[in-house]
């Protein structure tokens, strides 16, 4: 094999390998998820920077179903793993905005379908939003 | 090669490439209908809900009202699970009038939904998805690699008619390999797990123990109910281990609940399939037949998980000479004299002139209780569960295919008096009989 044609070949290889580690690293990333659910009398928007266990960042929206001005006086989330019998504590929500609240912490113990309860608290109603998330840590 | 026979070998192949088609790998759950009994407003209706094949595409529901029906007006909408209603009708049910009631519904997309039904003081939620079957990778890559067979013969055909035999050579023997990876795809296709459809549950990882069990708190609004009163039974079911509302029952028996009331006594019976209102919480509307003390045992499936049995009581106020007395169980018949404890019986019952028509998926149903009201069991009958074991779909609740003799295998767990309940449908009619039968200890 001629040296030109060996270097071609060698930078071929390492250009595909390369382009496949990309694709890998990509597909593993993490992605931020969107999840809407309703429940009795509020709509709520759960924005997480990534489903996968450890800390995770949870920005809450929450509008009231019959267009109302909403008066959620406290947001909460937690999670529940049904398949498993797997529940988490409450991370409370920070209000950032009218209606929009942050939560920082430790929601799934593991990866699986897992369901996050939204417990929105006003001085009448306690309303829980429930909504599905596939946890995914990639690669297992 | 000459062109002549490279010619009719990419003809060939052509010609079967455009036959065979790649079988699509479709989940077998996704065209079932989901059919649920529910005791409402009155009324022992089926819910039949047809699955659509498209989405956006038209759910058509069948609400089959047994008798006795009550007149009611029924509004029944369709959701998904995450936003409000996307339609609604209104069912008009007449008294006492055996029938089917066809309405039609659109969906517009896949997934959890909620049918609902509404009457004045009543809300039932059934929950069913919207499954739309999606070929997998499998069936994708042999319709891939089919497509490209037909481009490459193609493309060979041409460069053969016009002499470049050697880009013709090349491009059929591209046309052979893809037609081969085409046909081993599309014969493994068959025996590759099917792809879940489109709008599929996220898959659990409960395993072989199934979900926790759950726990029930069993109360009756009001507490303590005056016979000839109408009262809601209420059950509350909760996770066993996280404490949450169980909201994740599946159709079992096609209801989402049984619930079997009894008067201690045994001269009150009801089988009767409560609503689910909220989340974790079922509820469905009695009217107490007789005083004394009430025995309740539910009868539920969680999701990936087996059946399982909670019960609980209650006392209903009043005088019993003020009630009519009911007729008194007749012995079994069709069983041997001697019932024995622990060893199964055959029990074999002639309802009389008529076919039976299916209820609850089944040709008739036995329940059986022990005198104390701690043991219940439920036999079904034998034709009915060997064609659904067989794989058959049961007909449907208005086609009268089974009957007229039942036939039922049970196993009394121990001596003592029990009573047996059998229940049946003749003309959409819910019939129950009241049986009681002794069974004696096995000989030492």
């Amino acid at each position: 094999m001629r040296p030109r044609t060996l270097t071609a070949t060698v930078a071929v290889l390492v250009l595909t390998l390369l382009g496949l580690a990309a694709l890998e690293t990509a597909r593993s990333a993490p992605e931020p998820l969107r999840l809407h659910g309703i429940g009795e009398r509020y709509a709520a928007t759960v924005r997480l920077d990534r489903a996968r266990t450890g800390t995770v960042e949870a920005d809450i929206a929450v509008e009231r179903r019959d267009g109302a001005a909403a008066d959620a006086v406290t947001v909460t989330v937690a999670a529940a793993m049904p398949a498993m019998g797997h529940v988490t504590a409450e991370l409370p929500g920070r209000q950032v905005g009218p209606d929009r609240f942050h939560a920082r912490g430790e929601l799934f113990a593991m990866p699986g379908a897992w369901q996050l309860d939204i417990r929105v608290r006003t001085a009448a109603v306690v309303d829980v939003i429930t909504v599905d998330v596939r946890v995914d840590n990639g690669g297992g | 090669m000459s062109i002549r026979s490279l010619t009719a070998a990419a003809l060939a192949l052509l010609v079967s490439s455009v036959a065979a088609v790649p079988a699509a790998a479709h989940a077998p759950d996704a065209a079932a209908d989901t059919v649920l009994a529910q005791t409402f407003a009155g009324t022992e209706l089926t819910v039949a809900l047809r699955h659509p094949e498209r989405v956006p595409g038209p759910l058509r529901v069948d609400l089959i009202a047994h008798l006795p029906a009550a007149a009611v007006t029924i509004a029944v909408s369709v959701r998904p699970v995450t936003s409000d209603p996307v339609d609604a009708v209104t069912v008009s049910v007449e008294r006492d009038t055996a029938r089917t009631y066809p309405v039609e519904l659109t969906v517009r997309g896949t997934g959890a939904h909620w049918l609902e039904l509404r009457a004045p003081g009543e809300v039932s939620q059934l929950p069913f998805r919207v499954l739309v079957p999606r070929a997998g990778t499998a069936g994708w890559l042999a319709t891939g690699a089919f497509a490209a067979t037909g481009l490459l013969l193609a493309c060979a055909l041409a460069g053969a008619v016009t002499g470049r035999r050697a880009l013709a050579g090349l491009l059929g023997g591209a046309g052979a390999t893809a037609f081969v990876v085409a046909a081993t795809v599309a014969l493994l296709t068959a025996t590759l797990p099917p792809a879940a459809p489109e709008g599929a549950a996220l898959t659990g990882t409960a395993g072989p123990q199934g979900r926790p069990y759950a726990q029930a708190r069993i109360r009756t609004e009001p507490a303590t109910p005056a016979v000839g009163d109408e009262f809601t039974l209420r059950v509350e079911l909760t996770d066993g281990s996280t404490g949450r509302p169980v909201d994740d029952l599946v159709p079992h028996h096609a209801a989402l609940a049984h619930a079997v009331v009894t008067s201690l006594d045994g001269t009150a019976f009801h089988h009767v399939h409560p609503r689910r209102v909220a989340p974790g919480r079922l509820e469905v509307r009695l009217r107490a037949a007789r005083p004394g003390p009430h025995v309740v045992t539910v009868e539920v499936e969680r999701a990936e998980s087996g059946g399982q049995l909670v019960s609980g009581r209650f006392e209903v106020t009043g005088d019993a000479r003020t009630v009519a007395a009911p007729p008194l169980p007749q012995p079994l018949p069709g069983v041997p004299r001697d019932v024995v404890a622990g060893a199964p019986v055959r029990v074999e019952i002639d309802t009389g002139p008529g076919r039976i028509q299916p209820w609850l998926g089944m040709a008739g149903h036995l329940i059986v209780r022990d005198d104390a009201g701690a043991f219940l069991g439920h036999a079904h009958e034998l034709a009915s569960m060997n064609a659904d074991a067989a794989g058959f779909a049961p007909p449907d609740d208005t086609v009268a295919a089974y009957g007229p003799t039942l036939r039922f295998a049970f196993t009394f767990p121990a001596p003592g008096r029990y009573l047996v309940w059998l229940q049946y449908v003749r003309d959409l009619r819910l019939v129950t009989v009241p049986y009681a039968v002794n069974v004696r200890a096995e000989p030492a």
